[in-house]
This record gives C-alpha cells, structure tokens and sequence, in this order.
C-alpha cells in the first residue's frame, strides 16, 4: 500500500532536515505601521576629502520592494550620492555613515527586498511590477487549483518562473521587454567544488562550509552554507549572486528595515560592501557593475551575530572574483 | 533542563524523566499531533503515548536529539491513529504524495523497500534548498495546512502550493533516477 511506504519512509527523515522546518519560519512580528527613511547622502561632502574615487552608498531602504505606482515613491536618490567622493580605506577599513535628508512613507506588515539591485535598476522596476502583478492575480488559488499538476504548456520557457496560466506568461514578457531582460533558460544543481569551477575558482576561506546549490545559464547562482564564525556556533547562510540583464523573481523578506543598522564596508580584498545587523537576520550585499551579490546570514544581534562578525564574514569573500559575474 | 539530564533520567528509570519532557517539549508535540488528528482527546491520548513509547525505548535508545526522537514517535503515532480512525480512507496528505509513487509490492518487502525509499528520501531533501526542504516537511511529515505554511514561511498560499506541486514533481523524477521505479507495468501517468 503506497501509503503506508510513504508514511515508513518519512519515518526515516534525518534530523539536520527537521530542524530546518523551525529554523526557515520567520519571526513573527506584530502588524504595525512602520516609518521608512530614504537616504539620500547631501552632507557627506562637506564630510570626506576630495580626489578619491566615487562612493555608491545605497542601503537597505532602496532594496525595499516598491508599488510601481505608488503616490509616495517620489524619492530618487541624488546625484550627489553617486559622485560622492569616499576615503581611501586601508586593509578593511570601516567607512563612515552618511547624513541623510529624510521622507516618510508608511507601509505595514514586514518588509521584503529584491536580490537583484536597487530600487532604480530594471532588475528591481521589473520585479516589483511582477510582485504587483502576482498580488492581484488568481487571489483564491481557482486558476492554480485548475492547472493542478497537469503540464501547462508554458514549461518551455517559463519553467523557472511562477508562471502557471497564459496570462502570466503574457505579463512576465511584457514586462521583461520594458525593462529589457532576458529570462532564465537553465537552472543546474552543482556541488560547491563544481560551483567553484563555474565561477573561475575558490571565493570563500575555509571558514566557509558550502552545501549544493544551483547555477543559471547567465552565471547567477545561489547556495547555502554554514559559517565558523569566531567564539559562536556555526551560523547558517545563503549566498546569492544575480547577473544583472536577466529577471530574477526572488524577494527576501527582512523583518523590519528600520531594526537594522547598516554600515558601508570596504573589505581586506578591497571591494565595498554594505553590512546590515539586524534582530533576527543580517544582510551583507554589494552591487557591482555586473551582478548583485548578497548573503543572508540567518541569525541577527538577538542570535549574538555583531557587526564585528558581519565583517569577518565579508573578508571571508572573494567579491573580486564573483563581482565580474556571469558565465 | 539539558536533553542529556533528561536522559539520564530515562536510564535511571527515574518517572521524572517523562514530567520533565512534558514541560519541555510537551507544548511541541501536542501542536504536531494536533495539527494531524485535529482532536484535543485524541491528541492527549497520543502524546501519553509518545512519553510511553520513549520510556520504553530508552535505554537502550540514546537519541541524539530528543525534541527529533519524540517528535517522530509522535509524529508516527498519530498517523496511525488517523489510519485506524478513517478506517481505510488515506489521508490527504499522503494521497498527495502517493499519486507520484507507484504501488510497491507486497507487505514481506513492504518494511524493507520503505527503508530504502526512506533512506532516498534523505537524499532527496539534500538537494533541496533550505527553504524549499523546510515548508516539503512541514507539510508531509508535520501535516501543516496551506494556510499554516504560508503564515509561517511568508509565502502567499498560491507559492506554497506551487512550491508544493514543484518539489512532489521534482521528487519523482529523483526516485526513478535512482531507480526506484520504473515505468514498466506501472500504468501510472508522466508529465504531472
């Protein structure tokens, strides 16, 4: 009786994956309205000395998915931001915090950010018109449950996406020409060793323990892994680099984007990240010319992770290898 | 109190050992075997068993975890109870799943072919992402509705359910690559 297999075989279900079961649910948060604050860096170059190479100082607030259409989405960040001259930063040198002009917007229920770029990037545009999109559409689950597992006929090309009627395969593709982006094509399982070879070598210190994960045609992939970091247990991750040019669905939900404090950081290997501290949840991203990268480290102050850690971790990182993306 | 007091306790034949994992983990089990038997009676009959059950298997039983190795025992009481209740209706769950297993053989290789369906399984979720691994469990081992998964995972229900239909494909594809089953006499239809 196939049931009863079944039921045996769960039986058999090894613990490290039960314990994932609790490990992956969010945080619960109560609902509230909360407050965004949009950086837009005017002072700062009052602040540092000229002559060094421009700074990009986007933080966690310009990864916040956006309504497409939404009144209040007036900000843009300012030029000055993008021309701002930063230090010269030694071996891992931290970075100073920006002053910022502020604008309210107020939204409820926690907050979610794309993985692909910020706000002002196509990547980003794209994602949050296809959120849009997803959020008014087969609200009861009537066309799902409709399809049921039967092939839709969309798998050719659609097969990477949550893409499961004609009408959204239409939407997706509207939208990807707006913003001209490719769609994914090929998704592979690799081991870390073959993830490595993909990428042009090793990219993470030993401290690192990568598990399988998978790689698209274009070079964005994304793996879990552990980390050792120092004086604390091994802290889980998820690591992500999305090649920029092609539309990536992801979005990861933070929590609350003001519990987090963020600090820009320029790593030992040279390269500026940001480094985010939250509760429940850290964040440590950059976004370069090709891709954006990002790790989800799944613990925050309340699991002891400090921003001390945070940049351990980054060090760990071989951004210049990865950051040129792409295969 | 640490597991590892708690088990010394079950070697020491010590009664406290049970009061003990019922402040710790009896919140635990009773919201896993109600979320499969739906019945408050039901349920505290269950988790009576389950501290029954692992007081009779440790010693010599020396669980690695024991919130894992209660919530098994639970866990498999009570889809026994729910067998025994519907008397010969599957539940849901598995009838979800079993679409994509064909049927096994009978019952003299039942326990051993399930092992090693079990132990394919564990393969099978290694491949998983983490997230992708945790709302599959929660869902066929745990028994979590739609709704729950959703709340829980920041999913909305229509992702859990795709995420659900996606991964029961992706793991029948696994098992015949493995080789568990074949197509042969099987009768049971591709592309779902």
């Amino acid at each position: 009786m196939k049931a009863e297999d079944l039921k045996e075989a769960f039986r058999h279900v090894e613990d490290s994956y039960l314990e994932l079961v609790e490990s992956e649910k969010r945080k619960r948060r109560p609902s509230r309205i909360i407050r965004y604050l949009l950086v837009a860096c005017i002072s700062l170059c009052l602040i540092f000395p000229a002559g060094a190479m421009a700074s990009n100082w986007f933080g966690l607030q310009n990864l916040l998915l956006r309504e497409s259409t939404t009144e209040n989405d007036t900000t843009e960040l300012t030029e000055s931001a993008e021309s701002l001259p930063a230090e010269e930063a030694g071996d891992g040198e931290e970075m100073g915090v920006p002053e910022s002009t502020q604008e309210t917007v107020d939204f409820s229920g926690t907050d979610q950010i794309g993985l692909s770029g910020y706000f002002n990037s196509p990547e980003m545009k794209a994602l949050a018109e296809w959120q849009e999109f997803l959020a008014g559409y087969d609200t009861d689950g009537s066309l799902l449950a409709a399809v049921g597992n039967q092939p839709t006929g969309l798998e050719d090309r659609y097969a990477l996406y949550l893409v499961y009627t004609r009408e959204m395969a239409d939407k997706l593709d509207e939208i990807t020409a707006k913003y001209d982006l490719k769609l994914h094509t090929e998704l592979n399982v690799v081991s870390p060793e073959e993830l490595a070879w993909c990428v042009g070598g090793e990219f993470l210190t030993e401290e690192f323990l990568s598990y399988y994960g998978y790689i698209y045609e274009d070079g964005s992939f994304q793996f879990d892994g552990d980390v050792r970091l120092t004086g604390k247990q091994r802290t889980g991750f998820q690591f992500r680099r999305v090649v920029k040019g092609t539309f990536d669905e992801v979005v990861l939900n933070i929590g609350d984007a003001s519990e987090y404090q963020e600090v820009p950081y320029r790593t030992s290997g040279g390269e500026m990240v940001i480094l985010a501290l939250g509760p429940n949840k850290a964040l440590i991203y950059g976004d370069f010319e090709r891709c954006f990268l990002s790790v989800n480290v799944l613990g925050g102050t309340e699991n002891g992770i400090t921003e001390e850690d945070l940049k351990a971790m980054a060090d760990g990182i071989d951004f210049s290898m990865l950051k040129e993306g792409g295969i | 109190m640490e597991d590892s007091a708690i088990i010394e306790m079950f070697f020491a034949r010590s009664e406290q050992a049970i009061w003990s994992i019922d402040s710790k983990y009896g919140a635990y089990l009773r919201e896993i075997v109600f979320r499969i038997l739906r019945d408050t009676r039901d349920t505290e009959e269950i988790v009576n068993d389950t501290y029954m059950g692992a007081w009779k298997a440790i010693p010599p039983a020396k669980p690695e975890s024991l919130k894992y190795f209660l919530a098994r025992i639970a866990r498999n009481l009570a889809f026994d109870r729910l067998d025994y209740r519907m008397a010969g209706k599957r539940h849901a769950l598995l009838v979800e799943l079993e679409e994509y297993i064909p049927d096994e053989k009978s019952n003299p290789e039942r326990l051993r072919e399930a092992k090693e369906l079990g132990e394919a399984l564990n393969r099978f979720l290694g491949t998983l992402d983490r997230r992708c691994c945790a709302v599959f469990l929660a869902r066929y081992y745990y028994a979590y509705s739609i709704r729950e998964l959703s709340d829980q995972y920041s999913m909305s229900e229509r992702q859990v359910k795709y995420l659900l239909s996606k991964t029961r494909t992706k793991l029948r594809a696994f098992l015949e690559k493995e080789g568990m089953f074949s197509y042969e006499g099987r009768g049971f239809k591709r592309g779902i």
